[in-house]
Parts: C-alpha cells; structure tokens; sequence
C-alpha cells in the first residue's frame, strides 16, 4: 500500500480542488490518501477521508462577534498563513504520526511549503512535491 | 541520397550547442538531432553540448526513444543546469525558498539569474556552458560552432567560443529574440540589452540561420550589415524518425479518423477546435463517429497545465480522445492510424511548425486550423490535399472539417500520390544540405 498525505494550507474554502488530486491519486491501485488542512473546509464528500484540521477554530473565531477574534483571524489569514502553518504541524502529533507513515507528501499550496519544507528536513522518510503529476508518474514507475 | 564533399584530412570538428537535445521532449529537439546526424554523416566529429538529463526530467519531460536517434557518431556533453523555480521536489528547495515564499523567491531568482546572461531562467547557464565549451576546446578545438536558439544563451557558447578561441559560429533560429513571432511585436527594443547583445552576435556570426523567410526579413530589415550572411533552412520531417513511408491508402469506411499532434500550448487555438469539432458534429458536417485523437503534452513544461485538460474533457463527448504523449517511435502509427490530420496553429505570419512537414510527409488530408497568414500555409499551398480556414471560429472550423471529410471520401488514388510525392521534397535533409555542403567547402579550404 502506498499512503499518499496532501498537505494543504486551505481553509474556510469549499474542498473541489483537494477532491480532483484525492480522485487522481485513488485512480492508481492500492493508494490509499489522507489530507492535512489549516483550516476547516466544505463541501466533503463522503468517500473523501477525513481530514486533520490543524486549526478548527478558525471558522468559529470568524463566525463570532468578539472583534479581538475578528482582528486576529484577519492577521493570521492575511499575513501569516505559511508560518502559522508550520507552527501549527510541528505541534500536532497526529500529523506529525501522518507524515512519518507517508510514502508521498503533496504539498497544495504555496503557504504549505515552509511547513513541508521544515518537516521534510525532520522526517527522513517520504518524499514531498508540489507536483501532482510528478507523484502520479512516482506512483506508475515500478519501485 | 545527398552527396557530401570530400573531407579533406583530418575531420573537422562540429561544436553544436544545444540546450535541449535528445531524449528531452523540448521544441525544436528534431531539427537539433536532425543537424547533428547530417555533419556527422557528412564526416564531420560532432560534439553536441546541452543541459543533463535530469534537467529534462525534472523540469520538460523526456522522449526515451528519442535518444535511439541519434547516430552514434556523436558526441554529447551534458553541462549541469538547475531550473530553481520549476523544482517541485520540496527536499531541493534552499532556505531561501522556503522562507520567502515560491512566488517572493521566485522574483528575486528570476533577477539573479538575468544577471549574467538576459534571459528568464536559462540565463544563468552562461557559467556552466562557457566553463564546459573552454575544456572541450583545450580537449578538442572546434573548427566551427553552431547554436541553436532558444534558449538564447545558446547564442553566447558559440560567442564565446568565437571570442576567446577564435571559432567561426552559426546562430541558428528556430524562432527569435526580439520579435515576438506570434503578435509581431517587438520584445525588446533594438537598443536594449538584448539588443546589443544580438547586434554584437550578428556581427561576429559567419552565418545565421533561419526558420522561414518572415523572419530572416524582419532581421535582415534589423541587422542590414549581416543580411547577406543569412539564410533560411527550413524545417523539414526526418525518415529516421518517421520510418519508412507508404502511400496512404484510400478511406475504408470506418469511423473517420482525425489527428493531431504536437504540444498543447495556450497559444493553440485548442478551445475554438473543439467548439468547432462538435459544432461540426452537431450540424452533420462530419460523420457522427467521427474520432478527433488529439495527442502531445499539455504545455511546455513537465506539469501538464490543467486549463487545457478540461477544455479536452470537456469535448469527450463528441468524439475526442486526448492520448497524451507519443513517444517518437510511435509517432509513424499515429499518422498511420488517422484520415486526415489537423493542423492547429497560433496566430502569426512569422510562425512555421515543426509538425507540418511530418503532416506532409504522411501525404494524407491537412486541416489548417490557424490564421492564413501562418508562415505554415506557405508550406502547404501547393499540397493538393489541403483545406484551411479562413478565420479561426468555431463556426468556420466546422465547416472547413466538413469539406476535410469530404476530401477524406472522395480523393482519388492520383490525388494520394501527389501528396505523398509533394512530401519527399520536404526531408530535412534537403533544407539542410546546401548548407552543410557550403561550411564543408569553407571550412576544409
């Protein structure tokens, strides 16, 4: 079995993008695909996996009416989404146990690349690309 | 068979700098290999300069077969290049990167590497090729360089061969510098860096090359102190690559089938082709199962672009089928498998494709679906079995299939042999040859 984590620093965002790679990896047997989120996302398939969302809260922080919430999940999505992010994945053991087991780690989105990039460096394991195709063509070479 | 000139003596020695040479899959691969081959068996040493493998494998894709197509003969020099921004293997990324942010990085990479050499991306092979041409030269002297652009810096191996050695060189353009070749606008103003730079190579060239006549006039308008050292080679199909030809055989009542092949760039018409192969469809211009087999990649680089996927999916319903990649030594069955072939072009008078002498050279119908002043219906005015649009709707392409089925069904056997006859003028060997024939004389003297 190959395990396939997609890394993605969406959030707040409707999920059809992350479902056309998730697809694309499922077309290749024996593949089997987890998804890390910064933030909650919608429109979820049910045979999509479940996926770890490193800040849940956000959602409930930007739906409340304390303007201290509001003004922070303005700066953290605004200016700081790539180092919350790493921040965020260092801290969660759950992800740090998804990335250990990953053959492959698709890095989604540009934010996601410094936290890819610091965990590559600590898990020796796993290879990480912001290609989709580059992963495909891994996935069809014999090993 | 072309005859050669006898090489008097020792051989003399070809340096052929091209950054993409077999296996990469890059435009103009053939016309490099093609080259090579022909001073090689013209009993020339050649030695091709060009980027490593993994660079094609990482950043363009590669054609495996390719490789079998060059003669043995030949010599080649893989000089290391890096292409930081087109790295997607995260573990490759620098510090840099990962801090800044790819799109922040990618700005300032991008400045850093015009420094040496003004070109996105390819200028900071400068270094790397002059190094490698200096040590082939203490190694081997050249008796002639030629480069073949783009890349440009393509342009400064030879000029640097030129300049500190003494070689005389030939820049070879498969499309241009300063002229953008599908708007005709210029891309840099003649007293631009790029400007000078090529003011300085036209000066110092023994002969320049190109493509078609559009562009050797727009240059020969630009550089009129080095019009006379220009000459046209025109592409051309290659036999090795294509296999050994045959007459197509008439319609046989099956589905019909229509080809294209080539790579998929945004500046195909790929969206009015496929509005006006199911407008087609729908009005009863072409048979209901009609097949369009659309192969090649999509885009220029190894990451298929995912714009022009979903304008192919989106005409699966109406008979396209989007193949992917064809390796070259399966490039003769494609041709073989098809009725009639569409040749869908970008915009522009300066514009020849590669591809339309391989269509030629198939002697079966040619659907033209570009701007009628592409340099490309020059080549193909006198083919007898040829219909272009006039104007490139959705509309107009339709109709022009229409009359393609038409001809798919009513050419007659002396209608193929005069297509398959018009097609052997167009080997590339007999663009090639005049010229090699010349720089044998000259260089031998």
């Amino acid at each position: 079995m190959t395990r396939i984590v997609i890394l993605s620093a969406l959030e707040l965002r409707r999920s059809t993008a992350l479902q056309s790679y998730i697809d694309r990896f499922r077309e290749h047997p024996g593949v089997e695909v987890d998804v890390i989120t910064l933030g909650p996302l919608s429109h979820w398939r049910e045979t999509d996996p479940e996926p770890l969302v490193l800040d849940p809260r956000i959602g409930q922080r930007r739906k409340g009416r304390n303007p201290w919430h509001k003004a922070k999940v303005a700066r953290l999505t605004l200016r700081g989404p790539r180092w919350r992010m790493a921040r965020l994945l260092a801290r969660s053991t759950e992800a740090q146990a998804m990335l250990d087991q990953a053959d492959f780690v698709y890095v989604d989105q540009s934010a996601a690349v410094l936290a890819a990039w610091q965990q590559a460096r600590r898990h020796r394991a796993g290879q990480y690309f912001t290609s989709v195709p580059r992963i495909e063509r891994l996935l069809t070479e014999p090993r | 068979m072309t005859e050669w000139p006898i090489v008097s003596n020792a051989s003399p020695h070809l340096v052929y700098i091209a950054w993409g040479f077999a296996p990469a899959r890059t435009g103009g691969v053939y016309r490099a290999i093609a080259t090579a081959n022909a001073f090689a068996e013209a009993g020339w040493r050649v030695t091709v300069v060009c980027a490593e493998v993994e660079a094609y494998e990482k950043y363009i894709g590669v054609d495996a077969s390719l490789e079998s197509a060059v003669d043995d003969r030949v010599d080649v020099v893989r000089v290391p290049f890096e292409w930081a921004t087109q790295e997607t293997d995260v573990r490759e990324f620098s510090p840099a990167r990962a801090l800044l942010g790819s799109r922040a990085y990618g700005r300032i990479r991008s400045r850093l590497d015009r420094i040496g050499f003004p070109e996105h991306n390819y200028g900071q092979w400068r270094g790397a090729l002059e190094a490698a041409l200096d040590a082939l030269q203490r190694r081997s002297p050249a008796d002639l360089a030629i480069a073949t652009a783009n890349p440009n810096v393509d342009f400064q191996g030879a000029y640097h061969l030129h300049r500190e050695h003494g070689v005389p060189f030939v820049m070879d353009y498969r499309d241009a510098w300063r002229l953008d070749v599908f708007s005709g606008d210029d891309l840099a103003p003649r007293r631009s860096r790029i400007g000078r730079l090529e003011q300085r190579y036209m000066d110092a060239a023994h002969e320049v090359w190109f493509v078609n006549e559009a562009i050797r006039a727009w240059h020969a308008e630009e550089y009129p102190e080095t019009a006379d050292r220009m000459q046209v080679v025109m592409n051309g199909w290659d036999p090795q690559l294509l296999g050994e030809r045959r007459p197509p055989a008439p319609f046989d009542d099956g589905p019909m089938r229509f080809g294209y092949l080539g790579t998929i760039t945004p500046k195909v018409p790929l969206e009015a082709l496929m509005k006006g192969w199911t407008l087609a469809k729908e009005r009863g211009d072409i048979p209901a199962d009609a097949v369009l087999e659309v192969a090649g990649y999509l885009g220029y680089f190894a990451t298929p672009r995912g714009d022009l996927a979903a304008i192919l999916d989106a005409a699966t319903d109406a008979g396209v089928e989007f193949i992917g990649q064809v390796e070259k030594k399966q490039v003769a069955g494609f041709y073989a498998r098809q009725h009639a072939l569409v040749l869908a072009l970008g915009e522009g008078r300066y514009v020849t494709s590669g591809k339309v002498f391989e269509y030629v050279a198939s002697g079966k119908p040619i659907v033209s679906v570009h701007a009628p002043e592409n340099d490309s219906s020059n080549v193909l005015r006198e083919y007898p079995l040829w219909e272009a649009v006039a104007d490139v709707t959705p509309e107009e392409i339709a109709a022009t299939l229409g009359r393609t089925a038409g001809l798919v069904r009513t050419a007659t056997d002396q209608d193929r042999e005069a297509a398959f006859a018009f097609g052997e003028s167009l080997q590339r060997r007999e663009q090639i040859a005049p010229r090699i024939t010349a720089l044998t004389t000259e260089v031998s003297a």
